[in-house]
This record gives C-alpha cells, structure tokens and sequence, in this order.
C-alpha cells in the first residue's frame, strides 16, 4: 500500500528547492500523471472529481439534509411535533380517521403508527414519545459520538502511527506490540466489560456513565490502534523520501519534519479513510446502544431506539424502523461519500 | 484413489450416515419425556429455607420442604387455608391462644443424607436456627417465649418451644395471643431440617435434606436449579402430594421474552417471569396460544419505596407530591395491563383493604405545589430498578420526577443483587421499585413485614422505606385476636399511613400472567408459591392446562374456553 499521492507527488516533492516553501504545497503543486489539465492542483482536481461522481453529491446532500435536520431539532420540533424527543405520552390521545385513539393502550401498545401529520409523523413509541422527533434527537447524538469517536481514531491512530513509522526501531517495536495486543482484544466485548465497570462505578475518570462522552472514547481509543498501523505503513514509506532526508540536511528538528513536512502528505489518506471510519462509528454506536453500553435512556440514539423497538417489533415495527432506517441511509451515505474521496485522491486505486 | 483412501472415506461416510439416521440416545429422550423445563430471568435470593423471602424460591421450595403446617396445595381461596402437613392435625389451641401443641406425623422422613424420620427435636431444632442465623423471617416468631433472648444471647434454645421425641409431641409458648401464628407457622421459614444443621445459608454444597417430593440435586446460581426425585418420600395425605415429573429443571438467567419463545417452541413448560407487554397482543389474538395463557389475581402489590431516611424524602411533603405526581395508569400500562391501578397499600384481594383511593388521579400541579411547600430544592435522586427486564417505568419514574424538578438518574441491577442492596441501611438508597406478595392473608403480611420499624435489620431489611412512623398502631393490631377487628383495624392504618405519611407510591395490584406449554397438564396456580410443579404433569395425562381455566381473571372476556 501506499500513502495517498505518495507515488507521483513523492517524486516531485523530491525538489529540495521547493522545500523550504513547504512540504505540502510542493506535492500538491506539482503535475501528476492523473492530472487533466496542466493547472490543475492535486485538491482541485479531487474536487473536480468529486463533484463529476453524480452517486457521491447525492449521498452528500443527503448526509447533510441529515445532519443539518439533526442538529436542528430543538428549533423546531416544538413547532412541528408539539413535543420534544423526551417528552412522554402514556396518558394522551389524539384523533385518528375521526377516531378518539389512546397513544398508548391499556395494555402498553403503542396505538399511533405513522401518518402524513405532524404530530407522531413517524409514530409513537411505548412512553408515547415522537419517533420522528427521537429519530432526529438521536440523530445528532449518533453522528456526534460517530464524529468524535472517528476524529479521536485519527488523532491518536495518526499520531502513533506517525511516531513508530518515523522513529523505527525499538519505539516502532514497542507501539506496535501494544498495537497488536490492542488489536487482539475482542472489540465488542472489551467494551462491554469497560461499560460494565463503568456502570457499576457511575463514572468514567471524571466523566459521568451516562454521558455520550462514555461510548465516544470507547469507539475511538479502540479504533485507534487499527488505524494507526494504516498511517504508521503511510510513514515509512514518506520517511524514506528525498525531501526527508533533505529537510534534515536543513536542520529541521523531528517534530518539524513529522509535524511540518509528513503529516501533510499523510492528510489525502486520512481524508479517504474518513467517510469509512464514520460509517464504522455509527454503526459502532449503534451497536453499543442495541445492547445498553452506549448512549443511555432516556438520551435517543439510533441504536436503543432499535432496541426499543425491538419488544414491540410484531406491532409497532415504526420504533425500530425508523432508527434502522436513519442507520442505513446515513451509513451508505457516509460509505459512499468515503468512496468518492477515495477515487478522488487516489484515482490509482492503489489504496 | 488409492484402495486406502476409498477406505477410509467409506468409514467416514457410514459414520456420518449412521449419526444422522441412528437412533437417538436413549437416556436423553427419556430424561426429557418425563422433564419439567421452567425458566427464569434471576436465580432464587437462597434456596436454604431459613434464609430466602422471595417468591421465586419459595415456588421452588415448596416442592422439597415440608413444615408442620402448610398452605393446602390449590388455587385461588382455597390455597390460602393452612391445614396440617408433618402435624398430625392442626394445633390445640389452649391457655387464652398461648398455647399450640402439636402430635408430629410418624413416618415422614428426610431425604439423602440424612435418611431418617423426622422428630419432634427436629421441628424445635428448626426455629433455633432460624434464631441463629438470624433469619429474615424471625419478626413471625418473635411472639415464641424466649425466641428474641436466644436470638440476642445465642446461649441454650429457644426456651418457648418444648419438643419430646418419644411423645411425639412439640409445643409452642407465645407471649401473647397471635391470631397469624398459625399462618406463620406454614410459611417456607418453618420447613423442618434436621437438628445440627449449620446456622448458615446452605444453598450451594450441602443442602438440607428435603421431606418433600422432590430434592434440589443441583444449583449453580449462573445456570440453573435442578430438582429430581426425593427417594425417601411416600405422600402421607391429600396435602402433600406426590411429584408426577421425574425432574424439574429450572434454566436461570433467561430473559422474559426468551422464555416465552422457548415456551412456544416446546423447549420448555413455564416460566417463572413475566410475560412482557411486547408479546401479549399476539397470545391474546392468537387461537393456537390463548388458551395457554394464564391470568389469576394475585394478592400483590406493586410499589415505589421512597427512604424516609434520607433527603428529599426525609420530608413528608415531597413523599406526597411523588403521589400525586405519577400517574398510576401509566405504571399499569407498562406492566402491559397487568394490574388494577391503586394507591392503597393492601391488595383488593386482602382483607382490610380500603376502598378508598388516598391518590385517585394523577394531580402534577398539587404535586409542584408539595415540592414548593416542603422547603427542599430539588436535587439528584437516583431511582434504583431490576436491570433485565424494560427500562420504560424506571424511565417513566425518572421523567416524572424530572418533571418535579429533580435531577433523577436510573441505576438498574440484577434481580438477584437488588435486594441485597436496597435492603442494606448503609446504602442510603433512595427509591426504587418493589413488588410485595401475600405471606398470608393478612394485613400483617405487609404492615408488619415491610412498614414495621422495629423489625428493621440495618443488613437485611425488607422496610425499604425505613420508616417507622406506624410502630405503635402497629404493635396495637398485632395484639388483637379477632381476625374481623384486626381487618378493620388495617384498613384505617392504611388509609392514614398513606394520607399522612406516604413511606410508599403504590402502583398497581398485580394480576399474574403465565403462559404454559401445550403438554403440561394438572396445571395449578397457587396464590403463594405460584405454578404448583409437583403437581404437574407432562407426559399427557391429567387435564391439559388449556382447559383449566376456573377463577381465572377476565378470561371469559378475552375469548373463552375454547375446548
């Protein structure tokens, strides 16, 4: 494998008269044997490609009518719902085709599935809460813990990545020891072992258990260790380029060149790894709060609105429908997305 | 191929074709023809009868342990009348009610190891452990002569109870007069174990002998409890009756909803849960299933404690807008109908209970008005609930007292754990959920068990509430000999108590719903121990259990008897 641009931007950054400019403009500067016009810069032309990739601007707008609407919500949900994504029913009735309905029955159903209004757009749930309401609610809360969880993946899988595959040698040895120990622990359940703990002791260091911060850390340190041995290979192979060694003959200190000279050439990979690491943490969410380690009652998230609805699955296939649905369309849309980035900075296919 | 290798695939394809189309072996088929298979979401608090106060063991229990009375082995009213089981009669009651002298039944014997009949020393030997241990349930026995002294010094026996081997007789000195004596004296706390049996919990290891039909031959409490036949037993009268199933085995640790897909798919018989509201509307429509589907009354109530020891519900005020401000409908609905919503703290199904509402409906801004008055600013309440089962009425709970202005965060345990955290003074734990079953009917089973703060034990407590404003009126029932007065008396306790002092926000009366599987025949539901197992059978004889639906609630109305 090799790092994003690496193989026809490596030889042109090989220019030390350039590198005293900097390292990332040198590469994205120079002319590529992809490059369609002669003007062209590496990034214009990614854009250019991405916006030619019909697929990836709908999954685009998608995602972003999405997010937009989810963190939106408490602006409008009072307008629309009446109600916010917590707000309980188990009392309430409302009209439906002239009929007087209890929202949720007797026998705790929920009697309102989805209709062209506005109350209950989506249905309603065993509290007689708004799914549509939730949905979005849990919406911001899934794609936050999936954003931080995936920029905390590239914090520390770049930063340990970068550290052993520029250092080498027993430091290199040493984090990918820990990096093979990491790995080789079952994800899933070392996570359910850490929620336990930390259910049981209430709080995480000086974070609360309930706290989205909680599954947040536990999707993103995890992931870390995968990741960081993508950019540790990316490193090594940009650590033995001319410019290095030339910006070393300069004088430049380590973190200079690992800060100022690598991680720029390391950022095409990141940002094709991006849309893939997003759709995991989302999923990775899901997942947690399907089975109660993740976001906790009565915050909403996608994955415990799934589980949720799975007890009234027969009846009100809404509850669970609707977070599954919002999974999945956000999911492809985010893997789509990180598709496109990928043919647009590495149209080689080399990744 | 070479003739060696056509050999040996030729071997192995015989014995691929032999274990796909030989018979099965035969000690698995027959072990589960004659199996009774019951499932549960917890294990049982302690299968030791000197220690456990929980329905689940106790549904175990009755089948392995006999006392010198039992609760007769029926359905509905008739399971709440005590008749004599290792006494030979019930009890002569002389001395102004201070005096119950028992004849013990000849020939009743312990199981393995002990192997040998039970005495008279036996029965006396059970209540000084029980003083020993101590038990939870010594508050029903404290009225013997000597049995508090004992409990406290530990030095002799209990002095008000006289045992003679060679007479065959045990007596019991009380203090006073206790028209529930005998009812106590039918309680799982009294079943007999032989003398020198440790003052300790003997669930795992070695576990008191059992006089009943069936013995415990294994409990791991992360798997399940397994109960076969007791080889010494032979039944000694209508009451004690014999087991039909060769094994009981009970599957721990699967969820409700589990349970009843398994049930459904014939790999086990019952399950000692709930059924969760998610499955009901499909066995309430479904032909093939609702005859199987059991609903009785059960004399239950359903709770919300609140620490009358502790902020904020140290103060009276903020006890009554918790009241107010639930809506005990809702709590019904997410039980999924099961119950009569209610905030009287006896069961309809008890003598003494009012008839009274003290909370008839839901009133939020009655309740903000409490929360105002009481001078308290509302902070963090956690509210303690079953980890497990729905976390809808912990989350109902939360948002409601949310509502009040607190800062209310669930923590959810395992049912076998709850207890023994709720239960523990030191704790301070705020409120949480509680469902509290008839010990016998009588007020006293819920007054002096759960509201009685003399009772308290700082370790083991079953007054959640810690509250012991009621003492006095308490004690002044307890004396009374007369079962009518004693009902009335309750009653108005009850309506005062909640009115006054609201230690509890009673939700709802239970209606218990089993689903039974479609080849248990004799099937009985008893008001204190629940399924009779012993009494069960699965190898098609008896009546089949879709036909046995006599005193069942609203069975009529939800499609009938469909033999």
């Amino acid at each position: 494998m090799s790092a994003a641009g690496a193989a026809p931007n490596g030889r042109a950054s090989s220019l030390p008269t350039n590198l005293q400019d900097h390292g990332a403009t040198l590469v994205h500067g120079a002319k590529s044997e992809f490059s369609g016009t002669a003007s062209e810069s590496p990034t214009q032309m990614a854009i250019r490609r991405l916006r030619e990739n019909k697929i990836a601007i709908m999954a685009m707008v998608v995602f972003v009518t999405i997010c937009a609407m989810t963190i939106a919500t408490p602006l409008f949900e009072q307008h629309w719902a009446h109600r916010t994504a917590t707000e309980q029913n188990l009392d309430g009735s409302m009209m439906i085709h002239g009929k007087k309905t209890e929202v949720v029955d007797l026998q705790g159903m929920p009697q309102v599935g989805p209709g062209l209004r506005r109350e209950y757009t989506f249905g309603a749930d065993g509290l007689g809460r708004d799914v549509f309401m939730r949905a979005l609610a849990g919406g911001s809360i899934s794609l936050r813990i999936g954003v931080g969880a995936a920029t905390l993946c590239i914090v520390f899988g770049t930063l340990m990545g970068l550290i052993g595959g520029f250092y080498g040698g027993r430091v290199d040895k040493v984090l990918t020891y820990i990096v093979d120990v990491m790995i080789a622990f079952p994800a899933m359940l070392f996570m359910i072992a850490l929620s336990a703990a930390i259910a049981t002791s209430g709080k995480f260091g000086p974070i609360s258990a309930s706290s989205i911060l909680v599954p947040m850390l536990m999707l993103g340190m995890l992931s870390s260790f995968g990741f960081s041995r993508i950019m540790r290979a990316a490193t090594k192979e940009l650590a033995n380029k001319e410019y290095i060694e030339a910006a070393r003959a300069l004088g430049s200190g380590d973190r200079r060149i690992m800060f100022v000279h690598l991680l720029p050439h390391l950022v095409p990979t990141i940002i094709t790894f991006s849309g893939i690491l997003l759709a995991g943490m989302i999923l990775g969410e899901a997942g947690l709060s399907f089975l109660g380690i993740g976001v906790q009652a009565p915050t909403p998230s996608w994955g415990n609105m799934i589980a949720d609805g799975q007890a009234f699955y027969s009846t009100a296939w809404w509850i669970a429908g609707a977070g599954g649905l919002f999974v999945m369309v956000t999911v492809l849309c985010a893997n789509l997305i990180g598709e496109a980035l990928e043919e647009a900075f590495d149209p080689k296919g080399t990744r | 191929m070479k003739p060696k290798a056509i050999g040996i695939v030729a071997i192995a394809a015989l014995a691929i074709l032999l274990v796909a189309f030989g018979p099965a072996p035969k000690s698995s088929k027959g072990d589960a023809a004659n199996t009774l298979h019951v499932t549960s979401l917890s294990n049982p608090d302690s299968i030791d009868p000197a220690i456990s106060w929980t329905g689940l063991s106790w549904s175990m229990q009755v089948n392995v342990y006999n006392g010198l009375l039992a609760y007769k082995k029926a359905s509905g009213v008739a399971g709440t009348e005590v008749v004599p089981d290792i006494a030979e009669a019930l009890p002569e009651i002389t001395d102004g009610g201070r005096t119950y002298s028992f004849k013990v039944r000849k020939g009743v014997m312990f199981g393995p190891p002990a192997n040998r009949e039970v005495k008279p020393s036996d029965i006396k030997y059970t209540f000084d452990r029980l003083a020993l241990i101590p038990s939870q349930g010594v508050g029903f026995y404290s009225v013997v002569e000597g049995f508090d002294d004992f409990m406290e010094s530990k030095k002799g026996t209990v002095s008000g109870i006289v045992a003679d081997d060679d007479a065959g007789t045990v007596v019991f000195h009380l203090t006073r007069p206790d028209a529930t004596f005998l009812y106590s004296l039918a309680l799982p706390f009294s079943f007999v174990v032989p003398k020198g049996t440790p003052p300790e919990d003997l669930s795992l290891g070695n576990r008191t002998p059992a006089t009943g039909p069936y013995m415990f031959s294994d409990y791991d409490p992360a798997r399940h409890v397994i109960l076969t036949r007791n080889p010494k037993f032979k039944q000694w009268t209508e009451d004690s009756p014999d087991g039909h199933v060769d094994k009981i085995e009970i599957d721990l640790k699967v969820s409700d909803d589990n349970a009843i897909t398994r049930i459904m798919q014939g790999s086990a018989d019952a399950s000692l849960g709930a059924i969760p509201r998610s499955k009901l509307p499909f066995l309430q429509s479904s032909k093939e299933w609702m005859p199987y589907l059991h609903q009785h009354v059960q004399p239950a109530t359903s709770y919300i404690w609140l620490n009358t020891q502790v902020a904020p519900f140290d103060n009276v005020k903020v006890r009554q807008a918790v009241n107010w401000a639930i809506s005990r409908r809702a709590f019904v609905k997410l039980a999924g109908g099961a119950g009569e919503p209610s905030s009287t703290i006896l069961p309809s199904a008890l003598p003494g209970a009012p008839d009274v509402d003290p909370y008839p409906k839901q009133d939020m801004a009655k309740a903000k008005q409490l929360i105002s008055e009481s001078g308290i600013t509302p902070g963090k309440v956690t509210i303690w609930c079953f980890a497990g089962g729905s976390t809808d009425t912990p989350q109902y709970l939360q948002a409601v007292m949310n509502q009040l202005g607190f800062e209310a965060r669930t923590r959810c345990v395992d049912p076998s754990a709850y207890y023994n955290v709720v239960g523990v003074k030191k704790n301070n734990t705020q409120m949480g959920f509680a469902n509290w079953s008839m010990d016998f009917p009588e007020g006293a089973t819920f007054f002096y068990s759960n509201l009685y703060g003399a009772n308290i034990n700082p370790d083991h407590s079953s007054n959640y509430a810690w509250y012991t404003g009621s003492d006095s009126e308490i004690e002044r029932i307890m004396k009374m000999t007369d079962l009518d007065e004693r009902a009335a008396a309750w009653k108005a306790l009850d309506t005062k108590m909640m009115t006054d002092d609201a230690p509890w926000v009673p939700m709802f009366h239970g209606v218990k719903r089993e689903l039974i599987g479609k080849r248990v025949g004799d099937y009985v539901n008893h008001p204190l121990y629940d399924f009779l197992f012993m009494k069960a059978t699965v190898d098609g004889s008896g009546t089949n259990n879709s036909k046995e639906h006599e005193g069942e609630v609203g069975y009529e109305d939800e499609g009938g008897d469909e033999s």
